[in-house]
């Protein structure tokens, strides 16, 4: 199936239909079905591919708007303006987007909003993709947001509905909290009917509602405070999020009923909290909370009530924070009051991601019912596997076949220990957040720190001030979307100070690592077109250009491609030992991106192949490693020799392996062959194939 | 009410892992035997190199493949299998089926395509701290834990039979329609391929010879 078919399955207006979809994937027809007028995003896993599916929608549809926001701040900015233009609106990214939108987001709920408003975001308690594992549920802790939080695929759909209503209905927005793991999960999802979408807004003045300050700010403080109280009474909004599941065996024991356990968990957990009891055959009341925050005081100690519960087990990921909650509200009020025990973080981790298994383990130490042996079999093998899988050798992620990135670093590794043989002068990278962010993995390991977006040029900025230029020196790191993020403020900050550093820009003209999304100085001409109906991206902002504007010592910009590697050693060679800020811009598309743009539009052009070109390894290859150890191109691959039962009696043998390029995975028609440049043996040949010609012709004769 | 069959897919990013995830996801919706379907797909920092998981979760009808209390439709959500839970492992890679272990039990069968991928760490002499097990440590491990195990370098076979090693993955699909008959039903899947996959001859072709294959062993 086509992706363009199964995208336009998620829109077609068809009342109950059911579909099978991802969580990112209900999450955009939760949209489309609410009647949403705007959404913006800054792309970030694991939200990244609900912008995409929007961004398609906005060019299909007549009235929706999508706009890939220079950042998270810039992009709930505008989503808080459309709300309050009367329309509904939804902002989206990562967990760590939220530290960035932090000035408006604490601020703005004050004021309130007209069109309802949510503001989805992905967490990612297991590091998968990420700089670290924030809870952000605690930002509610300060902001006083309330947050729900969809268990399954069908509610990634229903909640964004819901919430939206909800939203609406006080005025006030409401925050979406979903796992990695959900959005990339699949389930059955029923559509529903389709919203109507306003198709104008209109902004009502209101000077005291949205202006902010000293005396308006603490009565739209007070105003606010009293909205969220309503939402935490309100029982039918505690019944609409949150879900009771308890199937009364008939003749339940009396050891049961008097030592009644009740189990309270939301999001992913629940479905694995279900799982855990399937295993253990045990069937306790669960309170699945759909809505996290702020919690219903009275019907949380209904639950405990109702069912007599003697023990309360929480299951989270991260932070107690449901725990920190529920445990003062059951102490204090329910009435097994102070004889109620609670557990949760007192056996489960507060780091990385849950599993069934985990959860087995922490219900099987409190029910003393139920099938035990699963525990046994589970120990045992895990025992086995402690042993084994540890020992296996794991695939370190790198560039792509082709990327541009790789001659650069090759180069510039090769630059850097030249220099520093000589002169004895250590160079500092500063690292910044994209895919060039690899540089630190081998063969280049180039990479000093990563912490967050911009801090690549922003550590640099202090770090130049206070150490000694003759014996350190430093080179930062940073891509085109990382750059215009948050990027401009510590580059403006370095040429200001006139600090000593290197900066090289990669200008490959999308946010590849999140999926090759267009951004400002993506040239249009560029950009996948669906439809002709997007508002958004009308100009784009040339980033050469712009540097020349910004004011840097005469000499001290270069702009240049990627793939000319004695090129950018003279470059390097000039430029990383002269004093003040040195830009160096490498305008060079992502390869990947721009194998699949050539490909697309060969193919809407109808144009045959007219030559192909191939690189092969010959057998004059002295086996060196140049190729493929230090440029370490992975279309560059090892085939053993002999047949491998051989190798097995005879372990020696097993190091003889032959060097071929995959011709599956080299990209030549994007690659002018870096690796035939590096190979000092002449052992890579070119080939190249003309069709039309009709004969075979070998350019290295 | 119904029982669980739990499919995971293992191999390296851009061997298809992903895809074939779908095709049997999708398969799961189609089918009348099967009442609902979850699942999901891990991958790692990229599409380059990396190890890459896929399942497909599937509540049937029969009883036949485990002894758990009674699932309903509401009870399979979570896309995760627990331990030892697989009943169909498609490790298209040795060493990735080797990573997944975890799930391998008694119940597993295991379809294995020995074609092996390495790891620039193991290729490359100066970075050798681990070393890749030869694929017949591999099938000793694997068949200490498995049911049943079919193991075969797929891509050779699809490459001497089709001319090319890009049908391996229909091949292997073939096959696992063919061991679990009672599950997949030919004609729907064949029906799906030709959906994902465009009504290319040589991938009917290499699900015959999947679908074939099986009786041999
Ligand atoms: C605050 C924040 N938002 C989003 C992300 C997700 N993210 C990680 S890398 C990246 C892309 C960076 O693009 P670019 O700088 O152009 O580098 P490329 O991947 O193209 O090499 C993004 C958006 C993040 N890590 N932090
Ligand atoms: S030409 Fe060489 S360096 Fe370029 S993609 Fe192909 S194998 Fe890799
Ligand atoms: S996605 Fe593009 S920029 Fe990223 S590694 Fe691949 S080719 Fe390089």
């Amino acid at each position: 199936m086509n992706s363009l078919t199964k995208v336009s399955k998620i829109f077609e207006n068809i009342p109950d239909k059911k579909v099978l979809m991802s969580g990112n994937e209900a999450f955009a027809r939760g949209i489309y079905e609410s009647g949403v007028r705007f959404a913006a995003n800054y792309p970030g896993t694991p939200l990244s591919e609900v912008g995409d599916i929007l961004k398609y929608l906005s060019e299909i549809s007549e009235n929706f708007i999508f706009d890939y926001s220079l950042n998270e701040k810039v992009a709930l900015e505008s989503c808080i303006g459309a709300s309050w233009a009367g329309v509904r609106t939804v902002v989206m990214f990562k967990h760590l987007g939220l530290n960035v939108a932090a000035d408006p987001l604490h601020t703005f709920p004050y004021s309130g909003i007209n069109g309802g408003m949510l503001i989805l975001c992905g967490s990612d308690p297991g590091i998968l993709s990420s700089t670290n594992a924030q809870d952000n549920r605690l930002f509610s802790l300060h902001t006083k947001i309330p947050i729900i939080e969809p268990a399954t695929v069908q509610e990634c759909k229903d909640f964004v509905k819901e919430g939206l209503r909800i939203s609406e209905l006080y005025k006030i927005p409401i925050y979406v909290h979903v796992s990695t793991r959900l959005c990339h999960s699949h389930g059955i999802v029923t559509y529903g009917v389709i919203n109507e979408l306003k198709k104008a807004g209109h902004f009502e003045k209101e000077p005291n509602r949205y202006i902010n300050t000293l005396t308006k700010a603490l009565a739209n403080q007070k105003k606010y405070f009293e909205k969220i109280r309503l939402v935490a009474k309100n029982k039918k909004i505690f019944y609409l999020f949150n879900r009771i599941k308890f199937n009364q065996a008939e003749q339940p024991s009396k050891e049961i009923l008097n030592n009644q356990i009740g189990i309270l968990t939301s999001g992913i957990c629940y479905s694995y909290v279900l799982q855990a009891c399937h295993k253990l055959n045990v069937n306790p009341p669960i309170l699945k909370l759909g809505m996290i925050f702020p919690i219903n005081r009275d019907e949380i100690c209904e639950f405990a009530n109702q069912y007599k519960i003697k023990k309360i087990l929480i299951v989270e990921e991260l932070e107690p924070f449901i725990e920190t909650f529920s445990k003062r509200v059951f102490c204090n009020f329910c009435d097994a009051k102070r004889d109620l025990e609670i557990h949760g973080k007192d056996f489960l981790p507060i780091i990385g991601e849950l599993n069934t298994d985990i959860i087995i383990r922490f219900l099987a130490k409190h029910f003393n019912i139920g099938n035990k042996l699963i525990l046994e079999e589970i120990h045992k093998k895990e025992e086995v596997l402690k042993e084994i899988v540890p020992a296996l050798p794991i695939r370190e992620p790198t560039f792509c076949p082709g990327c541009q990135y790789r001659p650069v670093f090759y180069t510039l590794k090769k630059v850097v220990s030249e220099i520093t043989n000589k002169t004895g002068i250590e160079f500092i990278y500063g690292g910044d957040i994209g895919c060039y962010t690899l540089s630190e993995a081998y063969p280049y390991q180039m990479l000093d720190w990563v912490i967050c977006m911009g801090a690549g040029i922003g550590i640099a900025n202090g770090m130049s001030l206070v150490i000694d230029s003759k014996k350190q020196k430093l080179i930062a790191f940073i891509g085109d979307s990382t750059l215009f993020h948050t990027g401009l403020q510590p580059l403006l900050n370095a040429i200001k100070n006139d600090i000593d550093i290197t900066i090289i820009i990669f200008n490959n003209y999308w946010t590849a690592m999140t999926g090759q999304q267009e951004h400002i100085a993506t040239p249009r001409k560029y950009i996948r077109k669906f439809g002709t109906k997007s508002i958004t991206d009308k100009k784009e902002i040339n980033l050469s250009r712009l540097m020349e504007n910004i004011g840097l010592d005469n000499g001290n910009l270069i702009i240049t491609g990627a793939y000319n590697i004695e090129k950018l050693e003279r470059i390097f060679e000039k430029t990383l030992m002269k004093k003040g800020v040195k830009v160096i811009v490498i305008n060079e598309e992502c390869a990947l991106e721009k194998k699949r743009r050539i490909r697309r539009e060969t193919i809407k052009l109808e144009e045959k192949k007219k030559s192909e070109i191939y690189y092969t390894i010959t057998d004059t290859c002295v086996k060196c490693n140049e190729c493929i150890e230090h440029l370490g191109c992975p279309a560059i691959n090892a085939m053993p020799v002999e047949k491998e039962e051989v190798d097995k009696n005879n372990p020696q043998k097993e190091r003889d392996l032959k060097y071929y390029i995959d011709e599956a995975a080299c990209i030549s028609e994007i690659c002018p062959g870096i690796c035939k440049s590096v190979c000092k043996n002449n052992s890579i040949v070119k080939t190249i194939i003309f069709y039309n010609l009709n004969k075979k012709e070998n350019s290295e004769i | 009410m119904g029982d669980i069959y739990n499919i995971l897919l293992c191999g390296v990013g851009g061997q298809g892992v992903v895809l074939i995830g779908n095709i049997l996801r999708e398969y799961g919706m189609k089918s009348p035997l099967i009442q609902n379907v979850v699942g999901t797909e891990t991958r790692g920092v990229s599409q380059r190199e990396g190890s890459v998981t896929a399942t497909a979760r599937y509540l049937i009808d029969s009883r036949i493949y485990s002894l758990d209390q009674d699932y309903k439709f509401e009870d399979l959500i979570s896309p995760l299998i627990p331990i030892n839970d697989a009943h169909l492992v498609l490790g298209l890679e040795p060493l990735e089926t080797m990573r997944n272990l975890r799930y391998i039990s008694e119940q597993t069968v295991v379809i294995m395509n020995t074609h092996r991928y390495y790891p620039r760490n193991v290729i490359i002499s100066s970075k050798k701290e681990k070393k890749y097990p030869s694929n017949a440590d591999i099938l000793d491990i694997i068949d200490q834990f498995a049911r049943r195990t079919i193991s075969l370098d797929f891509n050779e076979l699809s490459e001497i039979r089709l001319g090319n090693s890009i049908h391996a993955n229909s091949i292997i699909l073939g096959a696992s329609v063919k061991e679990f008959k009672d599950i997949f039903n030919k004609n729907l899947m064949i029906s799906l391929l030709k959906n994902f996959f465009g009504d290319s001859q040589k991938n009917l072709e290499a699900f015959e010879i999947g679908y074939n294959l099986i009786s041999k062993f």
